[in-house]
């Protein structure tokens, strides 16, 4: 893949000033009060109502992957699960994940351990908890066999977050069908409409990756949210700049 | 937002975040040496594969091309871990299934199923890549690929999951149909309508050819402009993610 100059300059430039506010940012990330988002909200209620319920909580990443473009999905995903199975692993009943990457789910499988661990309860870890079903060439075996876990394995709280299409719909059926709380979210377009549609409190688009910041609170997830507001309010300035100067030149 | 105020280090007594604490300082976590590393070795090769990937504008001709070399060294090993990573994978699909096998249930016997066509399928593949199966292979000759296994894929999976494609219009229907129960609101509203509109500007029906141009403007400006913004607040997403990568502040390390 060959880069050019300015879209190397740019990839940097943006690199520089997402580090700059997120470094100051997390100095002052205890006085930072942060929008609130529906899902997050939500995200501790499903997962204590799951406890309380003695039922299983689903996490899915969907066919987010630790190798190509939606790396940084998969992490931000991770990031999620880490808290909810850390929130529930005082319960009796697990947290699985389904994935169809097969290289995250070496991910899958250490966040849950270390979600496990930070509640000394280690021994209730177990490998197979992070599934992987294998992806078809319309990723619909994968949703198959991860929606039909929602049943067996009885989820009552399903976070769907990652990378997904349409089949996101057929994963989640069986939850719609049996009223179980759907939290759903993809960095592919299809799949976000889809979300909207089966998710009550939906994750709209880079609301995946400030998980930390608000299921965490540390500063430097905090930090985060500020650089990615600081840097979608200068994209959003950039557009209107070149639309502006695009109608005043006459679009020459 | 919301975490617990604490300076606890031992992971063992680390109380959990409370999301009661308004303004709460979360946690400290002590870094163990082996944190460290990875997150210092996560650091230089996610740099050196940038560098590889965006020369920066400056460094000399030679510098750039030993990068680039050593990026795409990086990438073909993410390439050979990918291919180990699929045993591991089949090896959790066998395990995670015998032991729902085993524990008995409304799934065990779609859980037996998918062991025994596993099974066959692994079994067929080396088969077929040894050469013992040429002779079902009308028209085989010498030298040309094994194609028992990927006539068994096509045959099977694709069709399969074909028609299950064919089910996600109803699905979808049904969902949008559930939306509406749940939360009557302007924006759902709004969502039924503009599908309804676009499904039925499909139909090459004469006395609803009104909504055809309706349709295509739908799909060329707001749907359009609505897809852009969703995708650019994705892509800054995974900048600030990346940053954080790069200063090795990601969770993935920590214990």
């Amino acid at each position: 893949m060959t880069t050019t100059v300015t879209e190397s300059l740019i990839v940097y430039l943006l690199l520089l000033l997402g580090g700059l506010f997120t470094l100051i940012a997390a100095v002052r990330a205890r006085n930072i009060p942060l929008r609130p988002i529906a899902a997050y909200e939500r995200m501790p209620i499903v997962i204590d109502e799951a406890v309380e319920a003695d039922r299983a909580i689903h996490v899915s990443f969907g066919s987010s992957a630790i190798r190509d473009e939606s790396t940084l999905s998969a992490l931000a995903s991770a990031e999620i699960l880490y808290h909810m199975a850390e929130r529930a692993a005082i319960g009796d009943r697990p947290t699985y994940i389904t994935l169809s990457d097969p290289v995250t789910l070496g991910i899958a499988q250490d966040t849950l351990r270390r979600a496990y661990k930070a509640r000394n309860r280690l021994d209730r870890y177990r490998p197979i908890l992070a599934r992987w079903y294998p992806q078809g060439p319309l990723s619909l075996a994968f949703a198959a066999g991860a929606g039909e876990s929602i049943i067996d394995d009885d989820a009552s709280a399903n976070i769907l977050v990652g990378r997904f299409g349409s089949e996101l719909v057929l994963l989640a059926e069986n939850a719609i069908r049996t009223d179980r709380s759907i939290i759903a979210q993809s960095d592919r377009i299809e799949g976000q409409a889809v979300a909207y549609v089966i998710s009550q409190t939906p994750l709209i688009g880079e609301e995946l990756y400030v998980g930390g910041a608000y299921l965490g609170g540390r500063p430097m997830a905090v930090g985060g949210v500020v650089a990615l507001d600081v840097l979608r309010y200068l994209t959003i300035s950039a557009l209107i700049l070149a639309a502006v100067y695009s109608f005043i030149t006459g679009g020459r | 937002m919301a975490a617990n105020r604490g300076s606890v280090n031992n992971l063992n007594n680390r109380r959990a975040p409370n999301p009661n604490v308004p303004n709460a300082r979360p946690p400290r976590r002590r870094i163990s040496l082996a944190t460290a590393i990875l997150s210092a070795l996560a650091t230089a090769l996610a740099l050196i594969t940038l560098l590889g990937l965006a020369p920066l504008p400056g460094v000399p001709e030679s510098a750039s091309t030993i990068l680039s070399q050593l990026s795409s060294i990086l990438i073909q090993l993410v390439t050979v871990v990918g291919a180990i990573a699929v045993i591991i994978g089949v090896i959790n699909l066998f395990a995670v299934h015998w032991n729902k096998l085993r524990a008995g249930g409304r799934a065990a016997p779609y859980n037996l199923i998918t062991l025994l066509v596993a099974i066959l399928i692994v079994v067929v593949h080396l088969a077929d890549r040894a050469g013992l199966l040429k002779a079902l292979e009308p028209g085989y000759t010498a030298g040309d690929t094994p194609l028992v296994s990927i006539t068994l894929m096509d045959a099977i999976q694709v069709a399969i999951e074909s028609a299950l494609a064919g089910l996600l219009l109803f699905f979808l229907v049904y969902a949008a149909y559930r939306l509406m129960r749940r939360r009557v609101t302007i924006w759902s509203i709004l969502f039924v309508v503009t599908l309804l509109i676009v499904l039925l500007g499909y139909i090459p029906l004469t006395y609803i050819g009104f909504l055809t141009p309706i349709r295509e403007w739908l799909l060329r400006v707001p749907v359009s402009a609505g897809t852009r913004g969703i995708l650019i607040g994705v892509a800054l997403g995974t900048i600030t993610v990346g940053v954080r990568l790069l200063l090795g502040q990601d969770q993935s390390f920590r214990e």
